[in-house]
């Protein structure tokens, strides 16, 4: 090779000549050197190798001690966990991602099974790793049959699980014919530890797993400890079956008429219902109007009524029987003629109007027109789309000079002192004014509680839920409590205010409260405080 | 009245009240019948302990006779923990830097005062939740500290969470 045609040679070539070079060179060594000597050359590279390794591990190891000493990873483990919690409820895709931050995290987010409880279909290897993760905790199961991919045998996983489920929701968006077979089988799994159970068909009724040697589905076969039962256009089957821990019925969605026979037959098998919440509409004619109370359901709480027509919720009420105190909301839900329930009022109520009064809280909200009356022994609600005149004393349902609390609202607008300062002339034992959801006060509301003859002396809490208070709403109450205090009136001991955003007054204005009101309670919660 | 000292020494004191938010002082004072106690001794030593005490503190006036949360209202601890909702007071008193939110969390923590550690929970939930594990690292200055092995595990859950 002469000179001149080295240079013609580019980098690579030269690369690649000298690799050739060095290979021969070395494989004459090896061939020259004594085999033991080759032995050695072996040992040394596995050695080599392994410090490599050790190497690489321990710059891990010097990597993960740097982040320990990191603000964020001196957070204990539970805590940690705990921040997690706030991040997803129930996709562990997020949660997946966080356990690819550090080795800290991956372990700390791992090993607390809180984060792998939900499972759902079409999460496929997720979901493998969700039971993996989730040790032996009970289960949130979400299946939606048209997403079960067919391949993935996540039926089949699941069942050996089917033990832990305490909750599962089952979604048929499409027919199951190909998967019958497996949900059969799932379903005939024990699940013994199942509380809550959501079934739910967006077709046409269809009857989902009873057969004609086996009435009753399997879903309900196995589950002794059943709480809660939600059934979406889901079919209540004709053969009664009771669940003696059930606890809450819900039925919402129907699109046909029900049998009325069936739904106080299965009520009739589960007496341990303490909350039972429907909207449907019974099958014309089947409604007994007048007959004999057969039911009852001495453990009820709850009892929320959407008809269509007033005469569903009177035939119900007829068959009923249930203790005092339990609440019962009715609804009205034919908007084409919205005084239809008020007018029926009435009737629907007679076969309970015993155990209705006296009332001591009346709930009114104007946008739309809804009134709850709650008594010492019962709760009935009315809603309609319009606004009539709310209070009609020509009704004559109930006397309200008893009521001691009293609910307003306004659905967001404006409440107009027009339509409340009567009402309030009308409670002279009122102890508590919960106001809610409404975006201003205008004056003359707490004008009238302070004006004379005195309104409501005896009014010791004013509540605001989600309320806007300006500066002139606070100035006006602190207005009526120094009026108030100059006269015979019960001192206002007590203001609530609560806001479900995080949208409440200024600091200063509190402060300025506070020194008219002994206790000004202001907090972001998504309820009220119990008032009591 | 209640006294309470702190590991670096300093006295504060404080309406039993607002001593009572913290569950640990509470228990502390009720156990042994005291009006006046020295608890709280932090396991200090890694941190100034009276910056963040001093934040606790203010916390706890401003939360002063509110209902404390109870422990065996499962319930109530179940919606409390879904919501991630602040309030506008505490979110304010929560904008800190890193440092003083990790050292208020570890007070909360160790003071037994669950609505603060919640909302100290709900703050780093919040900064982390829709972030990348990178992203995360960078805002707390965390390092990849996993193997090639853990980092091929880690690849294929990606395509598991990617793709399911």
């Amino acid at each position: 090779m002469t000179p001149d045609a080295t240079l013609e040679l580019s980098v690579e070539q030269l690369i690649d000549a000298l690799n050739k070079k060095l290979f021969m060179e070395c494989a004459r060594v090896q061939a020259a050197m004594p085999p033991r000597s080759r032995a050695l050359a072996v040992t040394l590279a596995t050695e080599v190798d392994a410090l490599e390794k050790r190497a690489v591990d321990v710059l891990q190891e010097v990597l993960s001690l740097r982040n320990s000493l990191r603000p964020v990873n001196r957070l204990p483990p539970e805590v940690l966990a705990s921040c997690v919690t706030f991040v997803s409820d129930t996709d562990p895709r997020p949660i997946v991602s966080l356990t690819h931050v550090c080795r800290y995290w991956r372990k700390v987010i791992s090993s607390d099974p809180r984060h792998w409880t939900s499972i759902a279909t079409g999460w496929n290897r997720l979901a493998s790793l969700c039971l993996e993760r989730s040790g032996a905790v009970p289960l949130a199961v979400d299946i939606t049959v048209s997403d079960i991919d067919m391949n993935d045998n996540f039926l089949e996983t699941l069942a050996a699980h089917t033990s832990r489920i305490s909750s599962l929701r089952l979604v048929e968006h499409s027919s199951i014919d190909a998967l019958e077979d497996e949900l059969h089988g799932f379903f005939h799994s024990p699940m013994l530890n199942l509380t809550s159970l959501e079934l739910e068909q967006e077709e046409d009724p269809v009857a989902l797993f009873p057969s004609s040697e086996d009435p009753v589905p399997p879903v309900f076969q196995n589950v002794s400890k059943l709480e809660s039962l939600r059934l979406t256009q889901t079919p209540l089957y004709p053969s009664p079956f009771g669940i003696a821990s059930l606890r809450e019925l819900k039925l919402t969605g129907y699109a046909t008429p029900f049998h009325f026979e069936t739904f106080v037959g299965f009520l009739a098998s589960n007496l341990s219902l303490e909350v039972v919440t429907f909207r449907l509409q019974f099958v014309k004619g089947s409604v007994p109007v007048n007959t004999v109370r057969v039911v009852s359901l001495s453990r009820l709480r709850y009892l929320s009524i959407n008809c269509v027509k007033p005469i569903d919720a009177r035939g119900l009420l007829s068959c009923l029987k249930f203790p005092r105190g339990v609440h019962l909301h009715i609804m009205h839900s034919g908007a084409d003629q919205p005084n239809l329930l008020y007018s029926s009022l009435p009737a629907v109520l007679a076969p309970i109007h015993e155990a209705l009064t006296p009332i001591t809280v009346v709930k009114v909200q104007c946008s739309p027109m809804k009134l709850q009356l709650l008594g010492s022994r019962g709760l009935f609600s009315f809603r309609s789309a319009k606004s009539p005149v709310f209070w009609d004393p020509e009704l004559k349902l109930h006397p309200i000079a008893s009521v001691r609390e009293l609910h307003v609202g306004s659905g967001s607008q404006s409440l107009d002192p027009a339509f409340l300062v009567p009402l309030l002339a009308q409670v002279p034992a009122l102890e508590t004014l919960v106001v809610t959801n409404t975006r201003s006060w205008t004056t003359g509301i707490f004008d009238s509680l302070a004006g004379q003859p005195l309104r409501c002396p005896s009014l010791k809490t004013i509540a605001f839920f989600n309320c806007t208070l300006t500066a002139q709403t606070v100035q006006e109450l602190e207005s009526m409590v120094t009026k108030r205090k100059g006269s015979e009136a019960t001192w206002l001991c007590r203001v609530v205010i609560v806001s479900s955003t995080g949208a409440l007054p200024s600091y200063t204005l509190i402060r300025q409260l506070r020194q008219q009101v002994p206790f000004v309670d202001v907090r972001v919660a998504d309820e009220l405080p119990d008032l009591s | 009245m209640v006294l309470l000292v702190t590991s670096d020494n300093k006295n504060f004191v404080v309406d039993r009240e607002v001593a009572d938010r913290s569950v640990f002082v509470k228990n502390t004072l009720e156990a042994r019948g005291l009006s006046i106690a020295t608890p709280p001794m932090l396991n200090g030593g890694c941190f100034e302990l009276t910056s963040p005490f001093l934040q606790v503190l203010e916390y706890c006036q401003h939360h002063r006779g509110e209902p404390l949360p109870t422990t065996d209202d499962a319930n109530a601890d179940e919606n409390r923990k879904r919501t991630t909702d602040i309030g506008e007071w505490d979110r304010k008193f929560i904008t800190v830097d890193h440092e003083m939110l990790f050292e208020i969390i570890l007070a909360a923590n160790y003071l037994d005062i669950k609505p603060l550690l919640d909302v100290g929970c709900k703050t780093i939930g919040n900064m982390v939740k829709g972030k990348s594990p990178e992203e995360v690292r960078k805002l707390f200055d965390i390092v990849n500290d996993f193997t090639p092995e853990e980092e091929a595990q880690i690849k294929k859950e990606n395509e598991w969470a990617e793709d399911p």
